[in-house]
């Protein structure tokens, strides 16, 4: 087989990077935040290693740690799921099954006319429902026995949720209401290779169902349509929670997708936010004396001051978010 | 798949989801803990009263078919806990002109990127500005404009002629944020770039007949539906704007609603919204129809 070219495996290379720290900092979340230092506040990086101190005087490493806590099973849950789901499309469409099509359609055009924010919303209302919701399914023996195997399976999987904010089943509402346009591309992709006659042809050169259908359509040309998607998500579920957090703590609310006792990169958003509205403006006639240069002096005012890294490090945490996900979107572009 | 099936799905869910929308937000109403009629009233004691009052006291199915009979009225009933007491389509006649507005603004944008890639007009060595500026979530852009306006006009300036500026950076935040116009433009570029490498456009072109004369039409149920789902994205993203640069509109009441459990505000506008969607739906499904019927009855071309 050919070896990609090497921007690409550059881009696969920072991708699997920003994946693991991600993930590893994930688990690294402590459970709660060190005893504020007051007189220690606005250090910046080069002075508290890595991402300097917050107005309290707390390093920002573990508000840092926190958040992707926050974000990372959710995301690739939510990942996993719509990856699953689009695959499955791609699949159903190549074997060229009839009334797929149709069932498809339906879903598509009922879940993809759904406002997904607003439907997020309802969900967060919901979420002290759950637990009600899981012991009507799963609560008792006689209904569990009337799921059958699919009900043991899933209790024992899934243990009963708390009915405490949480992020994972807004995500996994994401997830849902992104699934009718990715599993439509997937079933579209599929179908652009000749759907069932693709398979057909195939079984003709004598390779095996498997053979065909996981490696064939799923890895050679499944795989970039469902990688990307999966990224996509994963980008779509750390802003969606940043953005609900932030307008939780702007209007001083308690947040709907964690705990009070963690904090998430929102955090870091409104309080660099809020430092920037206190800061006071560069002189005037610093700015106005060379008329040109007047504006950008004044964004150098701003990114020196002390405390503008808490603002630096919220943005620069959304951007490492968006360059995983392009990472792994220019890696798993097909050829 | 039959031509017809598609628009009669979006037919269907376009009657289906308003009655479809309620009915799960009232169950959930139903599942919460503790009796709905807590809700409008937390630790209050005499709730029977209440659920009495508020018609929550013959459980679920009877609330939802009242609640939708009078909402065909436009009767939505009274805010439980955000606007205490006042009715609640008098907010939406209050706060709907407000969204309105917004997405109107923000999807010109759209239509103008849409149309112009559609006639080839503008240049796709440009799509890359589009897709960098489109990376950034709507919460970034709308703080940055919110951080504008309030340096220099101060935070509590939402009125008069500063509530317009913050309603056009919304405008432009929806347009462009979250992909929202580099999808416009890629999208349109996408299904116009397939739809050429048809074997009747290359006819076409050999009969001295120009391309786009013969694409659009085949093109225009797809371009309809990918405006469509940017305008629900948007729709649905002016929650996050309205509440970050106070803009005072159906999102921000959503959005309130929800934080404080308000039932009447949610289900009302959550309903208004759904409304909206399927409106967009069965227009689409209008336009399969009109673009269909028109093609397959379209005189021959004299040689």
């Amino acid at each position: 087989m050919r070896r990609a070219p090497i921007g690409r495996r550059i881009w696969l290379g920072v991708a699997v990077v920003l994946l693991i720290v991600l993930v590893v900092s994930g688990f690294m979340a402590p459970d709660s935040l060190p005893t504020p230092e007051y007189s220690e506040s606005y250090k910046g990086p080069l002075s508290v290693f890595p991402f300097g101190n917050d107005d309290r005087g707390i390093s920002l490493l573990p508000r840092v740690l926190q958040g992707a806590g926050i974000i990372l099973v959710p995301a690739l849950v939510a990942a996993s799921v719509l990856m699953a789901l689009s695959t499955l499309a791609g699949l159903a469409r190549s074997a060229g099954i009839g009334w797929f099509d149709v069932v498809l359609t339906g879903f598509t055009e009922l879940v993809g006319a759904l406002p997904r924010l607003v439907i997020i919303l309802v969900v967060a209302v919901a979420i002290p429902a759950i637990p009600a919701g899981y012991d009507a399914l799963f609560g008792s023996e006689e209904a569990v026995g009337l799921l059958g195997g699919v009900g043991n399976a899933v209790r024992g999987l899934i243990s009963r949720p708390s009915g405490q904010a949480s992020l994972l089943p807004i995500a996994l509402t994401w997830a849902i209401l992104a699934a009718p346009q990715a599993m439509d591309e997937a079933a579209a992709t599929a179908g652009r290779l000749g759907g069932a006659r693709f398979v057909e042809a195939l079984r003709a050169h004598g390779f095996s169902a498997i053979r065909i259908y996981f490696y064939h359509i799923v890895w050679l040309n499944l795989r970039s349509v469902v990688v990307r998607q999966g990224a996509e998500v994963i980008t779509q579920v750390a802003f969606l929670e940043i953005s609900l957090s932030y307008l939780a703590r702007s209007q001083f609310l308690p947040a709907i997708t964690h705990s009070d006792s963690s904090y998430s990169w929102a955090s870091l958003l409104y309080d660099g936010y809020s430092w920037w509205l206190t800061v006071p403006p560069a002189s005037a006639e610093l700015t106005s004396s060379i008329p040109v240069w007047g504006q950008i002096l004044s964004v150098i005012h701003y990114m020196t001051a002390p405390g503008a890294h808490i603002l630096a490090v919220g943005l620069v945490l959304l951007a490492l978010i968006a360059l995983m996900a392009h990472g792994f979107r220019v890696a798993a572009r097909g050829r | 798949m039959q031509w017809w099936v598609r628009p009669l799905v979006r037919a269907v869910a376009a009657v289906a989801l308003p009655l479809l929308v309620p009915a799960i937000i009232i169950a959930i109403m139903w599942a919460l803990p503790g009796n709905p009629a807590e809700l409008i009233c937390p630790n209050c004691s005499g709730t029977a009263e209440l659920a009495e009052r508020w018609n929550l006291d013959q459980g679920p199915v009877n609330f939802y078919t009242k609640w939708l009979g009078n909402a065909f009225t436009l009767d939505f009933g009274k805010s439980w806990r955000t606007y205490q007491g006042m009715q609640v389509s008098s907010l939406l006649w209050e706060k709907g002109p407000w969204t309105a507005a917004l997405v109107l603004l923000a999807a010109i944008p759209l239509f103008l990127g849409t149309v112009s890639t559609a006639l080839g007009w503008l240049p796709k060595r440009l799509d890359v500005v589009w897709q960098v500026i489109g990376i950034a979530p709507s919460v970034i852009l709308a703080l940055i404009c919110t951080a504008y306006v309030t340096i220099t006009w101060g935070a509590m300036s939402t009125e008069g002629p500063i509530a317009l500026l913050r309603l056009a950076l919304g405008a432009l935040v929806l347009g462009v944020a979250d992909g929202a116009l580099a999808g416009a433009v890629t999208g349109t570029r996408h299904v116009m770039e397939e739809e050429v490498k048809q074997r009747y456009v290359g006819i076409a072109i050999l009969r001295g007949e120009r391309v786009l004369v013969n694409a659009l039409p085949n093109v225009i149920p797809a371009l309809v539906g990918q405006f469509r789902g940017r305008l629900l994205l948007i729709l649905s993203s002016a929650v996050i704007v309205e509440v970050v640069l106070q803009i005072d509109g159906l999102g921000s009441l959503l959005w309130s609603g929800t934080l404080m459990q308000d039932f009447g505000v949610v289900l009302a506008a959550v309903w208004v919204i759904t409304l909206i969607s399927c409106a967009l739906l069965l227009t689409q499904a209008i336009i399969e129809v009109i673009v269909e019927r028109s093609i397959r009855h379209s005189p021959a071309v004299p040689a």
